[in-house]
């Protein structure tokens, strides 16, 4: 697939990687020679090395968050290219390294927003006292972005313009028993119901730190499965139709773009509540993430009431 | 910090200037491209919107051969169809001009609107025949200002009355053809009456179209059914395929852009380490430089990225794009002249800001990190 937009991907996939690489080895010397109260020449290089690393993933991390939008587009252009998708979900199914790729995209830009949280704790501690944590915990990602380099490579490679896919119709449909996705078939109130059980469950325990950011993820599991289940066909105000990518089409007013934005933002502070006290003993409020959780309730809760307003009966 | 940024720049004016001249000039250059297009692919996209929803076609052999006429009603007899036509068309060679006219046979009723809206306007029976604006340039060159004379596959001559040119709203579907009475279409390329060139069917109901296709492949298993989103399809995947391949092509003039960028910006000078060095003495630490380093970057990209999407706007719909749409249109005696109709697409904006702007960050991140870190004594000293 030689489309524009695929190329600039990788390109700028690979840019990023190479980048990554370079500081992979200096993450390398650091986790082993880094040692605050030395003052070698090894050291002092460490230490300024250990910025040009900053700089580097704060680089990647501000693209790579575009990016994934860009991804989604370009899926979403595609799908007109390959026979029978009509949104993204066609296309990234289409072969079996979509839906890893995507998952492991979404997984690494958490793990960058986490490094970058972890890099400003330790930027304000004299000591540098989370240096070490924080490359250990660098050489982690970086498997991951290798690993993502290679799905997209193989991804776009085994793109076949001329293979019949399904659209996100069949896809989702609950009534057959699609091989994707299965785990996603909750009945749909039932789905709902979780959703806002676990984010009562959020509010009510947003004191206790390392349980919020637990029940954050869960809230985010939940989250995606009654968006497919329970909201979507209230937002294309039909019955039969549950994608998650179809949202993101000029149709239903790029809501998506806004929908998933709050729903990342949110439970990504909810995570890295957790993550600072655990890693960076730092105490944090959870209110910012429970702000853009509850943002996100909102506009996906004013769906199906705005439904309900107009025709005065509800879908399922 | 922005202000310290644009002053500093200032003060490095010149050091800047080629690097943003030349990045200026790929943008504009690429963005040009794509421009073009987009446009193109509009202007065509907008043609397919008229075609008929479905077209048949027989084959033999593989090869395309004319259809027979009464598979006409057996298609309309296919629930969900409106109405099917048969059509007569073809090429007809004009050795003088060593062109391919297309010749087109027209009953009451044409294909699309445009021309049947020409149609319903003009009287069009017996010998006459009305042009492109292509055709009507060449055979003025050939003092052909009345009339043609087609030659059959027989050797006879018929003589054709010149009606006029007819209207188009897009340029490219229709400068090299040449509209006839169906009878007369007939005549010269000596096609019996009761086959076709092909056979259009209108279905009203786009979701109907697959399943209708079906149905007349296996009504007819020699036919070839084509839909338009078929044609569509493979629009978009060769427009994708020639962006794809310029954009490859570039790819190696921005790298060299690159590589000079870092050259540049390595290059610092004794004045530049000593402001740095007075900068950290005054307490900056090595963030707040990388900061302003980038602020800096920035600036030069922003502008450059900025001027150049507005330069190729002009270039392309203003001046319609002299030089560069030739490597689009083609070099065909029978170009037609096209005029670029303005678009606006997001989604190439984005496309040409990741592939420029993220790059020259990258490219200059190493040459800021070692400015920033230099040693304040040493420079001082």
């Amino acid at each position: 697939m030689l489309s524009p937009e695929v190329l600039i991907l990788l390109i700028l996939d690979g840019a990023i990687l190479l980048f990554l690489t370079l500081s992979f080895f200096t993450a390398v010397l650091i986790v082993r020679y880094f040692d605050f109260s030395k003052d070698t020449p090894l050291q002092y290089y460490l230490e300024r090395r250990s910025y040009l690393v900053s700089v580097i993933l704060h680089l990647s991390f501000s693209l790579k968050i575009p990016l994934l939008f860009y991804f989604v587009y370009t899926l979403d252009k595609l799908s007109n290219v390959i026979p029978g998708a009509m949104c993204a979900a066609g296309v990234i199914t289409s072969n079996s390294y979509g839906v890893a790729l995507l998952a492991v995209k979404v997984l690494n830009i958490y793990l960058f927003g986490l490094w970058l949280v972890a890099n400003r704790e330790d930027f304000f501690t004299k000591e540098y006292r989370f240096t070490k944590f924080k490359f250990k915990f660098f050489i982690f990602i970086y498997l991951f972005v290798v690993g993502e380099f290679i799905l997209e490579l193989l991804f776009f490679k085994s793109l076949d313009v001329s293979k019949v896919v399904s659209c996100c119709g069949v896809l989702f449909d609950a009534t057959k028993n699609s091989t994707l996705f299965s785990f996603f078939l909750l009945d749909s109130k039932l789905s709902a119901g979780l959703f806002y059980l676990s984010f009562f469950l959020l509010l009510f325990f947003r004191k206790k730190i390392y349980l919020f950011s637990l029940l954050t993820l869960i809230f985010l599991l939940f989250s995606l499965i009654s968006l497919i289940q329970f909201f979507s066909p209230y937002i294309y105000q039909l019955p039969t139709h549950h994608c998650p990518f179809c949202l993101l089409q000029k149709e239903y007013f790029y809501v998506g773009y806004l929908l998933y934005t709050f729903l990342f933002l949110g439970t990504f502070l909810g995570v890295s509540v957790g993550f600072k006290k655990f890693f960076l003993t730092k105490e944090d409020k959870s209110w910012p993430s429970l702000l853009f959780d509850s943002l996100y309730l909102l506009v996906v809760t004013f769906y199906p009431v705005w439904y309900l307003f107009k025709n005065g009966v509800t879908l399922f | 910090m922005i202000e310290f940024a644009i002053s500093s720049l200032k003060r490095r004016f010149w050091k800047y200037l080629a690097v943003f001249f030349i990045y200026t000039l790929l943008i504009w250059l690429t963005s040009s491209i794509f421009l073009i297009s987009l446009s193109l692919k509009k202007e065509l996209f907008l043609t397919v919107e008229e075609l008929p929803e479905i077209i048949v076609q027989k084959t033999l052999a593989g090869r395309l051969i004319p259809i027979e006429i009464d598979r006409v009603e057996k298609i309309e007899e296919i629930v969900g169809v409106e109405a099917a036509y048969p059509r007569v068309w073809g090429y007809y060679y004009f050795a003088p001009a060593r062109v391919n006219f297309s010749v087109v046979g027209l009953e009451e009723i044409g294909y699309t609107k445009t021309l049947n809206n020409f149609l319903a306007l003009n009287e069009f029976e017996g010998n006459v025949m009305v042009v492109g604006e292509g055709v009507k340039r060449i055979l003025n060159n050939y003092y052909y200002k009345e009339f043609f004379n087609f030659i059959t596959p027989s050797g006879e001559f018929v003589q054709v009355k010149l009606k006029g040119t007819f209207p188009t709203t897009s340029a490219l579907e229709s400068s090299d053809t040449i509209l006839l009475p169906l009878p007369l279409a007939r005549k010269i390329f000596q096609l019996p009456s009761h086959l076709a060139t092909d056979i259009v069917v209108k279905v009203p109901n786009p979701k109907e179209v697959p399943l209708i296709s079906q149905k007349i492949k296996t009504l007819f298993p020699d036919s070839r059914v084509i839909s338009k989103e078929d044609i569509k399809a493979s629009y978009q995947n060769l427009f994708d395929y020639k962006q794809g391949v310029f954009l490859a092509v570039m790819l190696g003039a921005f790298l060299a852009f690159f590589i000079l960028a870092f050259e540049r910006i390595s290059a610092i000078g004794q004045e530049e380490m000593k402001e740095i060095g007075i900068l950290k003495a005054l307490g900056w630490q090595i963030r707040d430089i990388l900061k302003l380093k980038f602020l800096e970057a920035l600036l030069v990209v922003g502008n450059a990225f900025f001027i150049g999407i507005v330069l190729s706007y002009g270039y392309v719909f203003w001046f319609q794009a002299p030089l560069l749409r030739n490597l689009f249109s083609g070099f065909s005696v029978l170009k037609p002249t096209v005029e670029f109709l303005p678009v606006w697409d997001w989604g190439v904006f984005i496309t040409l800001f990741l592939v420029t702007v993220p790059l020259y960050l990258f490219a200059v991140i190493i040459p800021s990190w070692r400015a920033s870190v230099v040693d304040p004594e040493e420079i001082l000293r």
